[in-house]
């Protein structure tokens, strides 16, 4: 008894000891050859949390992962995992910063468009995972005053994803979606061609990723940029000749790529009228 | 204490058990399909979540929730809320938790004896927290501000065990009953954590279930395990991927017979089987609550 007492007199704090037991669980994580001798059950713990978190990666990029093969990924997932260990205790949320690190990793670099069709897939987790807010209402558009139409600023959509890539990362990542990933595959000999996907929540309870063509990219791609109304509609044109305003809008919006308007949106933007840098 | 719910079908023969006295299962989304089909809905007496996968405000599997509660009773079941953290807890985290709990509205509100959070981390597994006065002063306070913020008193569950901290004053049984006492709070016993921590590190199990409380166990949890021998010593690992254990089944029908039914859930996590399966499992355990019944009246 007397030595127990001494022992827990000298005993951590709980923060002190709980500092100390996180330390040792992802420390070794990317190189088990260096892992020393620990107790049994200090293994089950590092093994969980370090199995749970790259399998929350590989469930979240199963395209990015098929991409590059189940070892290459595990060890880029582990990469991750150490560089970026979650914050919140919500896992759906892990991995919004996986893309961007895929990005800048060495081994990972050498497929270039690997990161692209990661942001392909965390852009399809944030549409399914975003309140729900309807779509942009034409008529309402069709009902504003001609000035107050042309100033209008429209706003992305808060589920909506708008990814411009120099790489056909739609084909890649539609090819692996269809039940025979390899041929389909096999059609696409150049990769290095550009594509503009938009991912978004068409309804309550689906999803859809379309690749955009030019008129719809600059028109969306200039509202994202805060474009005016009819700058953005005027991109539009100006990428494509023949572009149909109407019909172009009407499939946004049916995509609901951006919002119901606002008040917000009706709103000139101070800036547009001073230089104040406030 | 609520009164019995009729869908849970299920008997309740105490009135001082909480309603259902009867076995559910886990809802995965492996299953969501089949708990949506109105023409076919499964026999569940009613289902538990995982709280974190419907952290997300509003987004499609809030919705599938909402819509699957309009025909099952749901109990909310947090994994993440580190009641053990010596930081405190996550505000955000129990934010979003009271979100959906008034949204639910669930039959019960569960979380663990343990830590997954410091320094900012989330960690994704229960570790385990030396017991003694200190950590009962913190675990206390956490339970505390959970439960005034969720406006009710939530279940807390034993851990399986896998090491032996040091530091530890107080046993598992004993810490729990005086976590009940300080803080309102009820236990979520369960039995395969306890049969886990027995075998692991040689937890008296007798003695455990003679020190707590009877009154405060709320619900029983089941789930399959799984035995790790690679190491020096061979561990059982509470695994939620397999059936459970022919062991398992007589503690929990000898739990059963001692303290009376209560609300018992299946949980499989991990190579999730067919549903069918999954409800056989929930049935066992309902033939072993009505059996318990029986003999009391």
């Amino acid at each position: 008894m007397r030595g127990k007492d001494m022992k827990h007199r000298d005993a951590p704090s709980l923060l002190e000891f709980q500092r100390r037991f996180a330390a040792g669980l992802l420390a070794e994580t990317i190189d088990p050859a260096r892992a020393s001798p620990i107790d049994p059950g200090m293994r089950v713990h590092r093994s969980s949390v370090s199995a749970s978190l790259r399998q929350a990666i590989e469930a979240a990029f199963p395209v990015t992962r098929a991409l590059v093969g189940d070892a290459f990924f595990a060890a880029l997932a582990d990469r991750f995992v150490v560089a970026e260990p979650p914050r919140l205790g919500w896992l759906f949320a892990y991995g919004v910063r996986f893309p961007d690190f895929v990005a800048a990793d060495g081994p990972a670099r050498g497929v270039p468009y690997l990161a692209d069709v990661a942001r392909l897939e965390w852009a399809r987790i944030h549409a399914a995972n975003t309140s729900d807010t309807g779509e942009l209402n034409l008529q309402a558009l069709a009902r504003l005053a001609p000035d107050a139409l042309a100033a209008l600023r429209l706003h992305l959509h808060p589920a909506a994803s708008f990814i411009v890539s120099p790489y056909r990362m739609f084909d890649i990542w539609w090819a692996h979606r269809q039940a025979d990933a390899s041929r389909s595959l096999a059609s696409i000999e150049k990769v290095d061609i550009p594509q503009t996907v938009l991912v978004s929540r068409p309804s309550d309870t689906e999803t859809s990723v379309v690749e955009l063509d030019v008129g719809d990219a600059a028109l969306l791609g200039s509202v994202l940029a805060g474009a005016r109304f009819d700058d953005a509609c005027q991109a539009a044109i100006d990428a494509e000749a023949d572009y149909d305003l109407g019909a172009g809008l009407t499939r946004l919006a049916a995509l609901r790529a951006v919002c119901p308007i606002t008040e917000q949106c009706l709103r000139t933007r101070r800036s547009e009228n001073s230089d104040s840098p406030l | 204490m609520r009164a019995a719910d009729p869908r849970a079908g299920g008997r309740v023969c105490d009135p001082r058990v909480p309603s259902p006295a009867a076995a559910g299962v886990g809802l995965r989304a492996p299953h969501y399909d089949n708990f949506l089909d109105a023409d076919a809905r499964p026999p569940a007496r009613w289902l538990e979540v995982h709280a974190e996968n419907y952290f997300a405000r509003g987004g499609m599997h809030r919705r599938t929730l909402s819509a699957i509660a309009e025909f099952y009773p749901i109990s909310i079941h947090g994994v993440a809320l580190s009641l053990g953290s010596a930081e405190g807890l996550d505000p955000e985290h129990l934010d979003r938790l009271a979100d959906l709990v008034a949204e639910v509205d669930p039959i019960l509100v569960s979380e663990h004896l343990a830590w997954s959070r410091v320094g900012g981390v989330y960690y994704n597994d229960l570790l385990p927290l030396p017991l003694n006065w200190e950590t009962l002063d913190i675990v206390s306070a956490n339970v505390e501000q959970a439960q005034r913020c969720l406006g009710r008193p939530i279940l807390v569950e034993n851990p399986s065990g896998y090491l032996a901290i040091d530091y530890s004053t107080l046993g598992e049984a004993e810490f729990l009953s005086r976590l009940v006492s300080r803080t309102g709070c009820g236990l979520l016993l369960d039995v395969n954590n306890l049969f886990v921590s027995a075998a692991n590190l040689g937890l008296d199990m007798e003695d455990w279930l003679a020190t707590v409380p009877p009154t405060a166990i709320g619900e029983i949890h089941l789930a399959g395990h799984a035995a790790d021998d690679n190491g020096r010593a061979p561990l059982l690992i509470d695994t939620h991927g397999a059936p459970v254990a022919e062991a398992v089944w007589a503690l929990y029908a000898s739990v059963v017979a001692r303290f009376g039914p209560r609300p018992t859930l299946v949980e499989w996590d991990s190579d999730i089987p067919p549903l069918e399966v999954l409800l056989a499992e929930a049935d066992r355990a309902q033939a072993i609550l009505e059996g318990a019944c029986v003999e009391k009246t």
